[in-house]
């Protein structure tokens, strides 16, 4: 095995050999550790002499991690003993926080075991819509209480009595919402012309504002800029015809009171369904060049939701404004808020004036709709009641079962339960809530179930689901299941074609909607707040669509087969309308994610381009080179990337007082404590600066008033094996060299992704072969997936 | 006094389930209660929140300073701090468990117990509620649902809206015993449906699988748990609230104070002894006009505008805390002293600041039924400096049968009585 060998050396690259951890930990302990923890004397009953030096165990692990949290917070050697230089402390503490993190890492998921999972949160809601037709909001489902890497890991998805009743009331929605009763309901109209209640809540503000200022005497700011803009609002023409919406016009910042037209229609007897509108919108003062959109915004309550956005352009005058038509499912709790997206700031910009919305539903193509037909499809026949219902449980448990029989005394308790409904004098779309709301909660239904005590293989049907939930985040369809009725879905060729045909179904967003935000920690930009005042372009829509960018980045080197190596730099990105303002490219008439090719020389390309990644590793306020350092080196470059020791405190900003980052970082590394990470992790992190905190490119420094020219960045900086680059472009060439070390990563994630269970050391041989084989394909993400899925671990237990 | 006695002589006409030791006369002492609280990413700098001197006459620090009045009612202990805590980004998921989470060898995740549950299956055998649970679904706290862990380490959820608390404490609705008994019943036909269908499962997995099949019977188990309380209840209705329902949409302070008037509510009317809270910080900071979030606060590195604002932020915690301590000494209990007297609260965080996890902000209030001394600031040598020690202090305080939690070794003498 020649070539795993090569490969093994390669990819060690920046570690030590089990012998040099040895021969440079034996001599500290021996000259520091050893007269109270060795053979004479074992205080706290501790021996550090024979202390085994091969990390091969947990355990071990785990002993040596407690000398490192000694030393990191400097309580031994004790005060009065001889102390190591701070060379030495430095060297052994770097030696020990990355193998110790190495070992650890390859140690777990020694057994290799998957742990059979309930669904997660994303799988619930998917799961139920491919079933019912009932689109539940991912927020309603209850929590994961995420406790490892990936949520497809059983070991970290708990079960609880409150998701117990949490799943039991979803279910008897969802049922509540799929089936009707009696005849069509009949279409509402609805139509408002906003412009009225706006002009009145402005004119009520301006009074209570200046009703205010009568009787206090302190001058308060806020209120005088507030009424200034309401009095602006209320001079400008345009208000007259139609309610204005800009963010820009009369505040500089956005207020929200100005951005959003909150809608609620039918508070009361509303009927969930799809819904017609019509909004009448034109824009005004506007110059050439700009552009105007209105962006009609589903109320999410802000969590991530791909793809319900809707963007419209608005070009035509206020005073002859365009039709806008669009249709939307709308139910209980959804209200709306229209926005505008303006390209230009300022107080000159141009606005989006709404003049009239008009509403219709809901309208249904079909009665009763295809949700209650996939429930209660026609009878065949005279039917009784008693025998209809109960095909109609049966054929319901058996596709919520992902097609394991349910037992006889299941059903049977159903069928009572349904009858029992009907005798308190239930209709039959009500009676039939409950039983059918308990399959929903049942095991079958929430859990993965597979395997046996005789194979460590799995059937074709659970094959059906792992290779399902995997790709698309949800059940299988009629085909996978065709083919493991067939028992032919295991077959190599089979799988092969099978992940080509999911692949490129839209179903896929599910692994790239599943997958990045966690493998990238993408939730971190929720941590950051950007500084409004010096990142005024900032804002939630710009946030949501960064996150949204990694996920279609990814989704479009899957569905098209492209290399991973673009996850290191690429000459296209994965933008909308939106994004590419915001990155200074331009823009066409649609706002939808499309590949989008960078001019020459740019450094948007990879992952290290994108605005997420380069917002959530500052602070809002700042860039950090030490937090973009770390995500190169633990994401890019595939390192141990070890947690803040426990015990270390802040630096003292008397030390770094008017410091340069720079130099401020240099203080950081004089501490052997901070210095054992921070001198690898740092120089990763410079090459981005000119990123700012919101992750815009500058060529230069902004201009520096007292000296009044720009500077260039300092963006020098080197990788953990000593390479030095000058700057983004000659640091990504230096990445490149080791693309396999990311290859390596991705290959560790995915398949712990894949697989829902840790992959360690116990792996190295099929990381390896999966590592061999995309290397020979040109690290073609779609072949790799492939590949993954083609593993016979892919079909073990 | 007598419980009934005193309640009409105050004049607060409650119907208060009769318990078994005030029916029998046997005691006439009230049981301890206990409220935990955990915060998150600790407090600001050292000598900002832990004072420099020790004992009863320290000199108030700026982020205590809000609770001076009560200075003698409650410690502040000092280097205090899990020693097996490992992720400094975990505010909250061992503060109140004391394990070691990722270093179990062979195990990715894994929790124990929390003290509060240990107290809740003495101290929740004669009230309605086994515990409450609080919380708050917010960054920097780790994972979790809650302050609170279950028997086998496994995550509870709690309550955040206070609506539901307040519904969930004093609302019963408009529905008779009758309609209520039915529910019960139908609730146990649909558990036993599931029950046996999960059975079949049983046989075709492996025994880790079934292992984690039994999350699930457990989870079953712990709602037939509850129906069998409510149907213990069923013929003791709720009692009257003592406080207005909260309106909805509540954010900031004046959700925390809602919080804590539900919290003391529930005690007054003993519905429960048990009480933690994962506190949020989000909507204070925004309620306070702080612009930075949570996390960049811990991490002021001591610019002035960040760290003035984590300063307000350790201060606007302390103001609510001195709230919920005030509302709490003018409160009777059912045996005429205040609950003051007859509770412990212990306030604390995982992370110190920054990234440090040893020495984290901790204080304990309440008299606890008599049991607790407070000594002003205390530091707790090395060694003993276990939280897991402060938690078992307070099980005892609440005479609680345990003489061990988590990794303690000792109750901490230095408050006791």
């Amino acid at each position: 095995m020649k070539i795993t060998f090569l490969l093994t050396a390669f990819l060690t690259l920046f570690s030590v050999s089990g012998n040099e951890f040895s021969t440079k930990i034996r001599p500290f302990v021996d000259k520091y550790c050893k007269a109270c923890h060795g053979p004479d004397k074992q205080k706290s009953d501790l021996r550090l002499d024979s202390l085994s030096t091969t990390l091969n165990t947990l355990e071990t692990a785990e002993e040596w991690q407690h000398v490192l949290d000694e030393l990191n917070g400097a309580t031994m050697p004790p005060e009065d003993e001889k102390q190591p230089t701070k060379n030495e402390l430095s060297e052994i503490l770097e030696l020990l926080t990355f193998e110790i993190e190495k070992a650890k890492k390859s140690l777990y998921g020694k057994d290799r075991e998957v742990v059979m999972r309930r669904m997660n949160r994303r799988e619930y809601v998917n799961t139920i819509y491919d079933l019912t037709g009932i689109q539940l909001k991912e927020y309603r489902a209850p929590e994961d209480g995420k406790s490892s890497e990936f949520d497809t890991n059983g070991k970290g998805l708990f079960m609880s009595s409150y998701q117990f009743e949490k799943y039991l009331e979803l279910g008897m929605e969802v049922i509540d919402r799929a089936v009707f009763e009696g005849s069509k309901p009949k279409v509402n109209n609805f139509s408002d012309d906003p412009e009225k209640r706006r002009n009145q809540s402005v004119e009520k503000n301006i009074k209570k504002i200046k009703d205010r200022k009568s009787t206090s005497k302190a001058k308060d700011r806020n209120a005088e800029k507030d009424l200034e803009a309401f009095e602006n609002y209320s001079k400008l023409e345009a208000s007259k015809s139609g309610a204005v919406i800009s963010p820009h016009l009369c505040f500089s910042g956005s207020r929200k009171f100005f951005i959003s037209q909150k809608f609620k229609p039918f508070r009361r007897n509303f009927q969930p369904g799809l819904y017609k509108f019509t909004i009448y919108a034109g824009v005004g003062g506007m110059n050439p060049g700009d552009s105007a959109l209105i962006n009609i915004d589903l109320d999410y309550r802000g969590k991530l939701e791909v793809d319900n956005d809707k963007y419209f352009e608005v070009r035509a005058p206020y005073n002859k404004p365009q039709k806008i038509e669009f249709e939307m499912y709308l139910d209980r709790e959804t209200g709306f808020d229209i926005q505008s997206k303006i390209t230009r700031k300022g107080k000159s910009a141009p606005y989006v004036v709404l003049d009239r919305i008009e509403m219709s539903g809901p309208h249904f193509e079909s009665w009763p709709p295809p949700s209650h037909k996939k429930i209660f499809p026609t009878p065949q026949g005279n039917m009784s009641e008693k025998d209809y219902i109960s095909k109609v449980i049966h054929s319901f448990t058996l596709k919520a079962f992902k097609y394991r029989k349910p037992t006889d005394d299941f059903l049977k308790a159903l069928n009572s339960i349904y009858h029992e409904n009907r005798q308190k004098g239930m209709p039959v779309n009500k009676a039939i809530q409950e039983p059918l709301s308990i399959v929903l909660s049942s095991p079958k239904f929430l859990y993965m179930v597979e395997g046996s005590e005789e194979s460590k293989n799995i059937r074709d049907f659970e094959l059906a689901s792992r290779l399902s939930y995997f790709l698309w985040s949800t059940k299988p369809d009629r085909e996978l299941y065709r083919l493991a009725g067939l028992n032919h879905l295991h077959q190599a060729e089979t799988l092969r074609n099978q992940v080509r045909r999911m692949l490129k179904d839209e179903k896929s967003m599910g692994l790239a909607k599943g997958f990045v935000p966690q493998w990238l920690n993408l939730h971190k930009l929720d941590e950051v707040d950007v500084h409004r005042k010096r990142f005024p372009d900032y804002d939630s829509t710009i946030k949501s669509d960064m996150k949204l960018e990694s996920i279609h980045f990814f989704d479009t080197i899957a569905k098209r087969n492209l290399s991973i190596v673009n996850f290191i730099d690429s000459d296209f990105i994965t933008v909308n309308n939106i994004l590419k303002t915001y990155y200074g490219l331009p823009t066409n008439g649609k706002n939808e994610f499309e590949m989008v090719k960078l001019p020459e020389n740019s450094g948007r390309g990879g992952l290290l381009g994108q605005g997420a990644i380069l917002v959530m590793t500052g602070n809002g306020t700042r860039t950090s080179p030490v937090m973009r350092g770390a995500f190169v080196m633990s994401k890019i470059l595939g390192m141990p990337s070890p947690e803040p020791p426990p015990n270390v405190p802040q630096l003292e900003s008397d030390k770094t007082k008017g410091l340069s980052i720079r130099e401020a970082l240099k203080v950081h590394q004089e501490q052997p404590q901070c210095s054992s990470c921070h001198k690898r992790i740092d120089p990763l992190g410079f090459g981005l600066e000119n990123f700012d905190a919101a992750g815009v490119w500058h060529e230069k420094m902004p201009t520096n008033k007292k000296k009044n020219r720009s500077q260039p960045f300092d963006t020098a900086g080197k990788l953990p094996n000593g390479k030095k680059y000058s700057n983004i472009h000659d640091m990504k060439k230096l990445l490149l060299e080791h693309k396999d070390n990311f290859a390596k990563s991705l290959i560790e994630s995915l398949l712990e992704y894949a697989l829902g269970r840790e992959v360690g050391f116990a792996d190295a041989k099929l990381v390896d072969e999966l590592l061999e084989k995309t290397r020979t394909n040109g690290y073609r993400l779609g072949d790799l997936i492939a590949d993954i899925v083609a593993a016979p671990e892919f079909r073990q237990k | 006094m007598n419980r009934r006695n005193f309640l009409k002589g105050s004049g607060v006409l409650l119907s208060l389930p009769m318990l078994e030791s005030f029916a029998a006369g046997t005691s006439k002492k009230a049981p301890v209660k206990l409220i935990y609280l955990g915060f998150i990413y600790g407090v600001t700098k050292d000598n900002n929140w832990f004072p420099a001197q020790t004992g009863k006459d320290y000199q108030m620090t700026t982020g205590l300073k809000p609770l001076e009045k009560h200075k003698s009612d409650f410690t502040v202990f000092g280097n205090m701090g899990n020693p097996l805590a490992s992720d400094s980004h975990y505010s909250c998921t061992t503060l109140y468990t004391g394990v070691n989470l990722k270093r179990t060898p062979g195990r990715a995740f894994h929790n124990s117990i929390s003290c509060d549950q240990v107290a809740a299956k003495y101290l929740g055998k004669d009230t309605r509620f086994d515990s409450l649970r609080l919380t708050c679904s917010e960054g920097g706290t780790g994972p979790g649902l809650s302050l609170s862990w279950d028997q086998a380490g496994k995550p509870l959820p709690g309550i955040m809206d206070p609506l539901e608390l307040f519904n969930m404490l004093f609302g019963d609705g408009k529905m008779s015993v009758e309609e209520r008994k039915y529910l019960i019943s139908k609730k146990r036909s649909v558990l036993d449906a599931v029950r046996a269908e999960s059975k079949s499962i049983e046989k075709s997995i492996s025994k880790t699988d079934k292992d984690k099949l039994d999350e699930y019977y457990q989870s079953i188990r712990h709602i037939e748990g509850r129906l069998q309380k409510a149907s213990d209840w069923i013929n003791k209705p709720k009692p009257k609230a003592p406080l207005n329902a909260p309106k909805p949409g509540l954010e900031g302070v004046a959700y925390m104070k809602t919080m804590y008037d539900l919290m003391v509510a529930a005690l007054q009317t003993d519905s429960t002894r048990v009480i933690t809270f994962k506190q949020p910080l989000r909507t204070i900071l925004n309620d306070i006009g702080v612009k930075f979030s949570s996390h960049q606060l811990s991490h002021h590195g001591n610019q002035p505008d960040t760290f003035e604002s984590s300063v307000k932020k350790d201060q606007t915690n302390s103001e609510l805390l001195c709230y919920l301590i005030d509302k709490l000494k003018s409160t009777r209990d059912t045996d005429g002293r205040s609950l003051f007297d007859n509770c412990v609260v212990t306030y604390a965080s995982g992370v110190r600041q920054g990234h440090m996890l040893r020495n984290v902000p901790t204080l304990i209030t309440g008299k606890g039924g008599g049991h607790l001394r407070h000594q002003g600031f205390i530091n707790i040598k090395e060694g003993e400096n276990k939280l897991s020690n402060l938690w078992l202090t307070s099980l005892k305080a609440a005479d609680i049968p345990v003489n061990s939690f988590s990794d303690s070794d000792r109750p901490l003498q230095e408050i006791w009585s």
